[in-house]
C-alpha cells in the first residue's frame, strides 16, 4: 500500500496519543479519604477479565480511529503498484506501448485484448496518481504522442494494435532522449509489454547505451513494467513460409508453404516441459482457408503436438493462356491469404503472401581475367531451382554504361575499385538493393570506394592447426602443397552469405585454402578469417561506407582472395564459392521481383503511403500501412507484409535477463491482473469505513451500564 | 420500659396509674381495694381493674467513632457531627423527661463508657465527652455491642449511631445479643451521600480512613460493581434489623438530623413507649 499525499504519513506518532492521553489521565489521579472501603474492595474483586480486556479494547480501538483517520487523509492506494512508485506522483508519464501482434491476444473474460486492457489500466491509474500530461512511444514515429490528460491513452487512435514487433530497447533510447530534450523532473516510464523476448531484444547492444544514458541522467527515473505476459494458451498461429509461382507443362501453379503452430501465449509454459507439453494441446484438424485473389478453397490440415507444417501445396492457378516472356510483370504477380479460424488472438489467425513469376536472376562481372570468369561463371551460371532461369554477362568497367541496372543482381567486381562514373552506377546499383562482391586485382592501386581500399598482396603462411592429415596411400604433389596451405579457421554461420543449410549441416568453409590474400584498409565486418589480423571475406558496413551509398538493403562484400589456383583452392573446392554466390544472388534479386513478401516495419513508410491496400485491415489508414499487415500495391511492388518470424517464437525475457536489462535502475514489474480495472484503486473510504467503525465500537463500550437497576436503595427505608 | 422509679415510660408491670390496662378476673389474694364493684354490679361477677405501671427509661447510646465516621463529602457534615447531634439531642431529651442517659464511644474498642444517670450534670459530662470524641481506628462494633449487652445489667434502649461498615452477619449476632438481654435497640445507620452514589469522574486514589490501605481505581470503571455490593449491603442490613427487630434509621448525611429524630420519636410515640 502507498500514498498519493504521504507527507500526511508524519502525523503517525498521534496514534499514540490515546495511549499517552490515557497514562497521563492515570498520573492525575485525586486522592481521596474513604470509609466505604469495604465495597470497593469487594468491587475491584469482582472485577472481571471482561472489564480489563474492554478497557483494552476501548484503548486499542481509539488508537486504531487515530491511525485510520491519518492514514485517510494520506489518501492510500490499493496494490503493491504504488509501492515502486515511492510515493510519487509526477505531472509527466512515459508510457512505452507494445502493440506487438502478441498483445492482441483477448484476456480472458473480458473480451477486451492484452493491449487494450493494459491502456485501460494505465489510463485508470494515471488519472488515480493525478498525472496531467502523458508522452506515448511506439514502435513507430520519432516522436511520441503526446496526451493532454491520460484518460485519453485507452482512446487514442494512435494506439491501436499493430502487426510490428516491438522494438523495446529503440523505446528506451527515444524515452531517454524525449526526458533530456523536454528536461522532465523526476519521471516514471510505463512498459506495456507481455514480455516477449521478439519484443525485448534482450541481446541488443543498445541496452546498454539506453541503461548507461538512465543511470547518468540526474534526474530520478524509475520504471514500471506492465506485465501482460499471463493469459490462455489456447491459441493458433498461422505463417506463410514460402509461396511462388511454378511453371508447369499443365500451366501455372502456386507453389504454397506454410506453418501452423499452436502458439503459447501464457508464460507459465516455459516454467518446464510438462507445461509445454499441455500447451501442445490435443490433435485437431484445423481448416485452412487459402484465399488466392477472390479465389477461396479450404485445406484441412491435422495438427499434432502443437505443430502442423505444409510445404509445396499445389494450386493451379486461373490464368488466361500461357505465360508468355513478354508478359508484364504485373501480369504474372498475385497475392493471396491463409486465414485460420478464430481465436484467442486474432492478430495471427492471417497470413498474406504474394507471388510472380520468377525474375531472371542477371549476374554481371567486371573482369578482364579470363580464367576467374570461367570459375564465377560456373557458380552464377548454374541454377540452384529448375524453375529460376539465371544469366550471366561479363563487362568491362568501361562498359557499365550500357547495363540494364534494374535487370542486375549482382556484380562481381574484379578490376580496380570504381571511381567516378563507375563507382556512381555501382552505388546507385547497391542503395536499391543490389549486391556486389570484391575480388582483389592483380595489382591494386590506392583507389577507395565503399569504404575501403586494396592494399598489397601478401602469402599467407599455414599455422601448425592449418595442417591437413596425409592420406594413407601415395601423397600426389597437389595433395603436398594442400597439406601446406592456410586455412579459414573462423566464420560467421550466422550470416546470410555463410549460413548453415538448410539440413544445419556448416558449410565447409574450413577446408577452403588460402594461399595468399590481398590486405584491406576500411572497416568492415569479418565474415571469414583466417586468423585475428587475417580476413577472408568481409561485408562493409553501410554507416562506415560512403554515406552516399548507405541503404537499406547495403551487400557490399569483399573477399581478400579470388578463385584463381594460385592464391586459394575457392574453385576447386567450388561449394563454398557457388553457395555463397548463389546466396548472395538471390538477395540480390529480390532488387528485380515485382512482388516482395516482407514483415511489418521493413517497407519505407512514405513509400506505402502511395500504395492501395489489396488486403488487410481497412480501417487502416494509409499512412500506417507500414506497420500493418495485408498486401499493398504501389506502382513499382505488389507487397505482401506479414508479422515477423519472431512473433511466433514463445520465448519470453527470463527474469535473471531483465535484472540485467536494468541493472541498477529502478524497476518493478507488475502482474496486470485481466479483470482489474485499474492497477491502483484510491482506498481511502475503506479507512473512514475503519475509522467510524473503531469509534462506534469504543462509544459502545464505553457507555455505562444503566445503573437504575443497580443503584443502592439509597435513603429507602426498611419497612 | 422497666424503671426503678416512676417514670413517663410505659412499664411492663401492672401498678397504679391514671391508664387503663384491661379488666381481669378476680383471684383469691388480690388486693380486694383494686375490685370493680361497679363491674360486680353489672355483672355479678368479680374483677380486678389493672392499671398500666409507669416507669423511668435506661437509654445507652452508642456512638461509632471509627475512622470512617470522618468521612464527609464536599459541603457536606461528617458523620461524626452528624452523631454527635443525635445523640446529644436524645440525651438532652431523655434527661429532660428525668431518664437516665449514658454514653458509649465506640471505635477498636470502647473508647468511652458513661454508664446512664439522671441527674442533670451527667448531661453535661456526656455533651463534654460527645464534643471531644474523636474518630479515630478500625470499627470493632460487633465485639463492642456484644460487650454492652453483657455488661448493662438493666433493661435499657440501646441507640447504636454508626455507619454500620462492618459484616451484616456479625451485626446481626450482636443485635440478636442485645434482644436477648432484652435491651430495646435502635440504629441510626449513617450514610453519605457520596457513599451511595459514588460519582466520581477521574482516576481516584482512596486511602482507607480505617487503616493504611489504599486503592487505585477508574471509578467508571469500579462503579458499577461498587453500587451492587452496596446494594447487596443495604438488602442484608435491612433483612438483619427486621430479624432481629431492630428500630432502624439508615440516615443521608445531607438531610437534617432532625428528620431522622422526629421519624425515631414518632415511631417509638406510636409503639406507645413514650408519652
Amino acid at each position: 500500500m502507498s500514498f498519493l499525499q504521504p507527507w500526511m504519513l508524519i502525523a503517525l506518532p498521534l496514534i499514540a496519543a490515546p495511549v499517552i492521553i490515557h497514562l497521563v489521565n492515570q498520573r492525575r489521579f485525586q486522592t481521596v479519604p474513604w470509609a466505604a472501603m469495604m465495597f470497593l474492595l469487594q468491587a475491584s474483586k469482582m472485577s472481571s477479565g471482561y472489564s480489563k480486556l474492554r478497557q483494552w479494547l476501548i484503548l486499542a480501538l481509539r488508537t486504531l480511529a487515530v491511525a485510520a483517520l491519518i492514514l485517510f487523509t494520506a489518501r492510500p492506494l490499493a496494490s503493491g503498484l504504488l509501492g515502486l512508485l515511492g510515493n510519487r506522483t509526477d505531472e509527466v508519464a512515459i508510457v512505452l506501448v507494445d502493440r506487438s501482434p502478441s498483445m492482441q491476444q483477448t484476456q480472458p473474460g473480458t473480451g477486451m485484448t492484452k493491449q487494450q486492457s493494459a491502456l485501460m489500466q494505465l489510463s485508470s491509474t494515471l488519472a488515480t496518481l493525478g498525472v496531467k500530461r502523458v508522452a506515448v512511444f511506439d514502435s513507430y514515429g520519432e516522436k511520441p504522442i503526446e496526451l493532454e490528460t491520460p484518460e485519453d491513452i485507452a482512446t487514442n487512435v494512435g494506439l491501436l494494435p499493430n502487426g510490428a514487433t516491438s522494438d523495446l530497447p529503440g523505446l528506451m533510447e527515444r524515452a531517454l532522449v524525449y526526458i533530456k530534450s523536454n528536461q522532465l523532473a523526476s519521471t516514471d516510464v510505463w512498459i506495456c509489454s507481455d514480455m516477449r523476448e521478439s519484443d525485448w531484444k534482450s541481446r541488443d547492444g543498445r541496452w546498454v547505451a539506453a541503461r548507461e544514458g538512465f543511470l547518468n541522467l540526474a534526474q530520478d527515473v524509475r520504471f514500471h513494467i506492465l506485465d501482460l505476459s499471463s493469459g490462455s494458451g489456447d491459441n493458433l498461429a498461422i505463417r506463410i513460409v514460402n509461396a511462388k509461382r511454378v511453371e508447369e507443362p499443365s500451366g501455372p501453379e502456386l507453389s504454397i508453404s506454410f506453418k501452423l503452430q499452436r502458439g503459447s501465449n501464457n508464460r507459465s509454459s516455459e516454467k518446464n516441459e510438462a507445461d509445454t507439453i499441455a500447451a501442445s494441446g490435443p490433435s485437431i484438424q484445423v481448416p485452412v482457408q487459402i484465399e488466392v485473389g477472390s479465389v477461396r478453397s479450404v485445406l484441412p490440415v491435422d495438427l499434432q503436438s502443437g505443430l502442423a507444417e505444409v510445404n509445396d501445396y499445389r494450386i493451379p492457378l486461373l490464368v488466361e493462356g500461357p505465360a508468355k516472356e513478354n508478359d508484364s510483370r504485373e501480369s504474372q504477380a498475385g497475392w493471396g491469404a491463409l486465414r485460420i479460424p478464430a481465436d484467442t488472438n486474432l492478430a495471427d489467425n492471417t497470413s498474406y503472401f504474394v507471388f510472380e513469376k520468377p525474375a531472371i536472376r542477371r549476374s554481371i562481372i567486371v573482369s578482364s581475367n579470363p580464367t576467374l570468369i570461367e570459375a564465377i561463371e560456373l557458380c552464377t551460371n548454374i541454377s540452384p531451382e529448375q524453375s529460376i532461369r539465371v544469366a550471366t554477362e561479363t563487362v568491362t568497367s568501361s562498359q557499365l554504361d550500357s547495363v540494364d541496372w534494374n535487370a542486375i543482381s549482382l556484380v562481381i567486381w574484379h578490376e580496380q575499385l570504381p571511381t567516378d562514373r563507375s563507382l556512381e552506377l555501382l552505388a546507385n546499383f547497391v542503395s536499391s538493393g543490389g549486391q556486389v562482391l570484391f575480388l582483389p586485382p592483380e595489382s591494386p592501386n590506392t583507389t577507395q570506394a565503399f569504404g575501403f581500399q586494396w592494399t598489397t598482396w601478401e602469402t599467407v603462411q599455414p599455422t601448425p592447426s592449418d595442417t591437413q592429415p596425409q592420406p594413407l596411400d601415395e601423397p600426389t604433389n597437389e595433395d603436398s602443397q594442400a597439406a601446406l596451405l592456410a586455412r579459414v579457421q573462423q566464420w560467421r554461420n550466422d550470416s546470410t552469405i555463410l549460413s548453415n543449410t538448410l539440413n544445419g549441416a556448416a558449410l565447409p568453409v574450413g577446408q577452403i585454402g588460402i594461399k595468399r590474400i590481398c590486405r584491406v584498409e576500411g572497416n568492415g565486418t569479418a565474415l571469414a578469417s583466417i586468423n585475428d589480423t587475417t580476413p577472408f571475406l568481409l561485408k562493409m558496413d553501410a554507416a562506415e561506407s560512403d554515406t552516399s551509398n548507405a541503404g537499406p538493403n547495403q551487400g557490399v562484400y569483399v573477399c581478400t582472395t579470388t578463385p584463381a589456383q594460385s592464391d586459394s583452392t575457392l574453385a576447386k573446392d567450388g561449394v563454398v564459392m557457388y553457395v555463397a554466390i548463389q546466396r548472395v544472388l538471390a538477395a540480390g534479386a529480390e532488387r528485380v521481383g515485382f512482388s516482395k513478401m516482407r514483415t511489418v516495419g521493413e517497407s519505407d513508410r512514405k513509400q506505402l503511403e502511395l500504395a492501395t491496400q489489396e488486403v488487410g485491415d481497412s480501417t487502416v489508414f494509409s499512412n500506417n500501412y507500414v506497420e500493418h499487415t495485408g498486401v499493398y500495391r504501389t506502382p513499382d511492388l505488389l507487397i505482401a507484409q506479414n508479422r515477423t518470424a519472431d512473433e511466433d517464437n514463445n520465448a519470453f525475457v527470463q527474469e535473471s535477463s531483465m535484472a540485467e536489462l536494468f541493472g541498477s535502475l529502478p524497476w518493478s514489474r507488475i502482474e496486470s491482473g485481466a479483470n482489474a480495472n485499474s492497477l491502483v484503486q484510491e482506498i481511502w473510504k475503506w479507512f473512514v469505513i475503519a475509522m467510524l467503525l473503531a469509534l462506534v465500537i469504543e462509544a459502545a463500550l464505553c457507555i455505562p451500564k444503566r445503573r437504575g437497576a443497580s443503584r443502592p436503595l439509597g435513603l429507602t427505608q426498611p419497612t | 420500659m422497666q424503671g426503678s422509679v416512676s417514670g413517663r415510660h410505659a412499664s411492663p408491670h401492672r401498678g397504679s396509674s391514671v391508664e387503663f390496662a384491661e379488666y381481669r378476673k378476680y383471684v383469691p389474694g388480690d388486693d380486694l381495694r383494686r375490685l370493680d364493684w361497679r363491674a360486680f354490679g353489672r355483672t355479678d361477677r368479680y374483677y380486678v381493674k389493672e392499671f398500666e405501671a409507669d416507669t423511668n427509661l435506661r437509654c445507652c447510646v452508642v456512638l461509632d467513632t471509627s475512622g470512617s465516621m470522618a468521612y464527609a463529602s464536599k459541603n457536606q457534615m461528617s458523620k461524626i457531627d452528624y452523631g454527635r447531634r443525635i445523640a446529644a439531642s436524645l440525651a438532652y431529651l431523655a434527661a429532660q423527661q428525668g431518664d437516665a442517659v449514658g454514653l458509649a464511644c465506640v471505635a477498636n474498642k470502647l473508647v468511652q463508657n458513661i454508664p446512664p444517670r439522671r441527674s442533670a450534670a451527667h448531661l453535661k459530662v456526656m455533651l463534654d465527652t460527645l464534643e471531644q470524641t474523636q474518630p479515630k481506628g478500625e470499627t470493632q462494633l460487633p465485639a463492642i455491642l456484644d460487650e454492652l449487652a453483657e455488661t448493662i445489667r438493666q433493661r435499657a434502649l440501646i441507640v447504636v449511631i454508626s455507619d454500620f461498615f462492618v459484616e451484616p452477619a456479625l451485626l446481626k449476632n450482636s443485635f440478636e445479643h442485645l434482644r436477648f438481654r432484652k435491651h430495646d435497640v435502635a440504629a441510626f445507620h449513617l450514610l453519605d451521600t457520596q457513599e451511595l452514589e459514588f460519582s466520581f469522574q477521574r482516576p481516584v486514589r482512596f486511602n482507607d480512613m480505617e487503616g493504611g490501605t489504599h486503592l487505585f481505581v477508574e471509578p467508571s470503571e469500579i462503579a458499577d460493581r461498587y453500587h451492587r455490593a452496596l446494594q447487596t449491603y443495604l438488602i442484608d442490613m435491612q433483612r438483619i434489623v427486621l430479624e432481629s427487630s431492630v428500630d432502624y434509621h439508615r440516615v443521608t448525611t445531607s438531610e437534617a438530623y432532625e428528620h431522622p429524630l422526629m421519624r425515631f420519636l414518632v415511631r417509638r410515640t406510636q409503639s406507645r413507649g413514650v408519652r
